[in-house]
């Protein structure tokens, strides 16, 4: 009896024992300490070492061919030099994306290597690179959508305001704000509304301006983000000035100040202060640029 | 004879009975399959997704996968893939549409000694999709989070006060710094002290020598002051010589305080020269902790606990531009 039911038993082992594990892939090691490094430095403020460490990372994942790794820290890398004020740089690091395609990288990588050169393009008024460039991001993304669809279309909003071009950016902006709120996409949605309540001023509607920056602002705030705060307070003003509110807008002129010089953004309080200042001159403060004052 | 070839009355009817057993163990077995098969989900229809590990360690075919804690199916396959270790969970399909594409799985284990499981941690993060996952889909692997990691962090902090000190006690070191010259002057001043305590005792001498010729001048004249001139005559040698035990004793006192300073300062350098060694060492020490952190880190008993590190990307914003002066993080 026993000896008929040691063959099963056998099999059944057989069948459930674990088969051997392969070795952990060791190469992206290196590539992943690099990354993990320029990571601390961007939480510590220290956005040259962060951009060295970005630049090593690829180097390192450039040696393995690690194509996820290259297309990751590529990014990111274009990220730290806009932040630096180094555009060019910026540029340089996507083209190992959009410019050398020997290697087979993903669509969705692709599709954030074109918005990240849109949005590059969009901050230097270059907007016919930028729509071409936000085109290829969408076919990247596809039909279906990818994760930066909303802001695809909130980039879109944007070059339609400054083309001048009201009722669009605000279709546009309407799309991400739905996209975003559908997917969870909050940074995303908040842009949205701070788009809708530039276009808002724009079309001298103070009231839904005000509605729209109130809400992007409550966002932000949750989200911690200090200059997208700045961005929505500057706003604000814009809509008080709009509707004549002298007082309101010189507050919300004194709290982006204060918010920009404590994230140690002297050009951003520098404004705030002028615009504080042209208050007394011209209530009707100039029209924004689309979240960038 | 016919009657020695009848069949024994215990053995009529016994090919019915030996049918009847066959066919009861027969459907015994079947029962059995069929109801092993029904405990093991074979009758409850699954979807299958994956995701790219790194390593699977503690991962292995059958290990449990849970969302919220309750069991939702299993891994039903590993395989090496150019992306690491591909795993494939076998979802119960009524519970896909709880599980988003933007869903994560990590490993967990109850305990160090529990048995592991693959957690699935519901999507809802900002840029992902909130779509139920579909037969194929592939989904995030978290892996957990890591003390080598915190190591890291503190090192990076630590790096630049200990590259501070060197710099202070390289400085310290130095044969023209601060420091040292001070430490050269205090030595040079100690070193005059007896010349000056010799001169002021030859000048309390002469002030003695001539209190006492003004005092003999002064008896004859002055009448009055005959007595106090007596009495300075008497008490200033004792004065005097109180003031020159006072300042033997202050001489011997800076003569022992120039070699305490001298003895200081040898024992001072010795221990400036040592640092850098010391903090060598201790550089090495600091690797060596990496080291057993890391080994222990891919103990059986940790490495479930420990998030392995993976590359970070930074959030794509529509509303990225120059930073201001601080961090920058946008969000």
């Amino acid at each position: 009896m026993l000896r008929a039911a040691a063959w099963p038993l056998a099999l059944l082992a057989a069948c459930v024992a674990q088969p051997p594990s392969g070795p952990p892939p060791s190469g992206e090691a290196a590539a992943i300490e690099a990354n993990r490094r320029a990571d601390t430095y961007l939480r510590s403020g220290d956005l040259e070492g962060a951009a060295r460490q970005y630049r090593e990372a690829i180097r390192l994942a450039r040696s393995v061919e690690d194509a996820e790794s290259i297309a990751t820290n590529a990014i990111n890398l274009s990220i730290v030099y806009q932040r630096l004020g180094r555009a060019d740089d910026a540029r340089a690091s996507l083209a190992l994306l959009l410019e050398r395609d020997q290697l087979p990288y993903s669509s969705e990588r692709m599709a954030q290597a074109a918005l990240r050169r849109a949005v590059l393009d969009l901050e230097e008024r270059r907007s016919a690179s930028a729509s071409e460039w936000l085109e290829r991001a969408a076919a990247y993304c596809g039909q279906r959508g990818c994760a930066v669809s909303s802001a695809i279309q909130n980039v879109r909003g944007q070059l339609a305001l400054e083309a001048g071009r009201l009722d669009q950016a605000a279709a546009s902006a309407k799309a991400a704000l739905s996209s975003s709120r559908a997917s969870g996409d909050r940074a995303e949605s908040a842009n949205a509304l701070r788009l809708l309540g530039t276009i808002s001023i724009r079309a001298g509607d103070a009231a839904a301006a005000a509605t729209y920056l109130g809400e992007a602002l409550a966002i932000d705030r949750e989200l911690a983000a200090p200059r997208k705060i700045y961005l929505d307070l500057i706003a604000l003003g814009r809509a008080s000035a709009l509707r004549g509110d002298r007082g309101a807008a010189r507050s919300y002129y004194e709290r982006a100040r204060a918010v920009g010089e404590a994230d140690r953004d002297a050009d951003g309080a520098a404004q705030a202060r002028a615009l504080i200042e042209a208050l007394g001159d011209n209530v009707q403060a100039r029209q924004p640029s689309p979240g960038r004052p | 004879m016919q009657e020695d070839l009848a069949r024994p009355r215990r053995f009529i009817g016994i090919g019915r009975k030996v049918s009847l057993f066959l066919v009861t163990a027969v459907i015994g077995v079947i029962g059995v399959i069929l109801l092993v098969g029904y405990k093991q989900g074979v009758f409850v229809r699954h979807t299958k997704i994956y995701f790219h590990a790194a390593d699977a360690f503690g991962i292995s075919k059958g290990t449990s996968v849970r969302l919220f804690g309750l069991p939702v199916g299993s891994v039903s396959d590993l395989d090496i893939s150019d992306r690491g270790v591909k795993v494939e969970l076998s979802i119960i399909s009524d519970y896909t549409p709880r599980v988003s594409k933007s869903s994560r799985a990590r490993l967990l284990r109850e305990g160090y000694i529990g048995a592991a499981t693959i957690q699935i941690v519901p999507g809802g993060e900002p840029g992902h999709s909130l779509q139920p996952v579909v037969d194929g889909d592939e989904i995030e692997y978290v892996p957990a989070r890591g003390v080598v990691e915190m190591v890291d962090d503190f090192k990076t902090q630590l790096t630049p006060v200990l590259n501070d000190l060197r710099k202070m006690i390289v400085e310290l070191n130095q044969p023209n710094s601060d420091f040292r010259k001070s430490l050269a002057g205090a030595n040079a001043v100690l070193q005059q002290l007896p010349e000056t305590n010799r001169e002021m005792r030859q000048v309390m001498r002469d002030a003695d020598t001539t209190l006492l010729a003004v005092g003999s001048q002064a008896e004859g004249t002055l009448g009055s002051l005959g007595r106090v001139s007596a009495q300075l005559e008497q008490q200033l040698p004792v004065l005097t010589g109180k003031l020159a035990t006072t300042l033997d004793t202050i001489s011997e006192t800076s003569a022992q305080i120039r070699d305490t300073t001298r003895k200081n300062g040898e024992a001072l350098h010795e221990a400036l020269v040592q640092v850098p060694g010391l903090l060598r060492d201790g550089g090495e020490l600091v690797r060596d902790g990496q080291e057993v952190v890391g080994a222990a880190r891919n103990s059986w008993l940790l490495r479930d606990n420990v998030e392995a590190k993976s590359m970070r990307s930074l959030p794509v914003d529509s509303f990225e531009s120059t930073a201001a002066g601080g961090a920058g993080v946008q969000r």
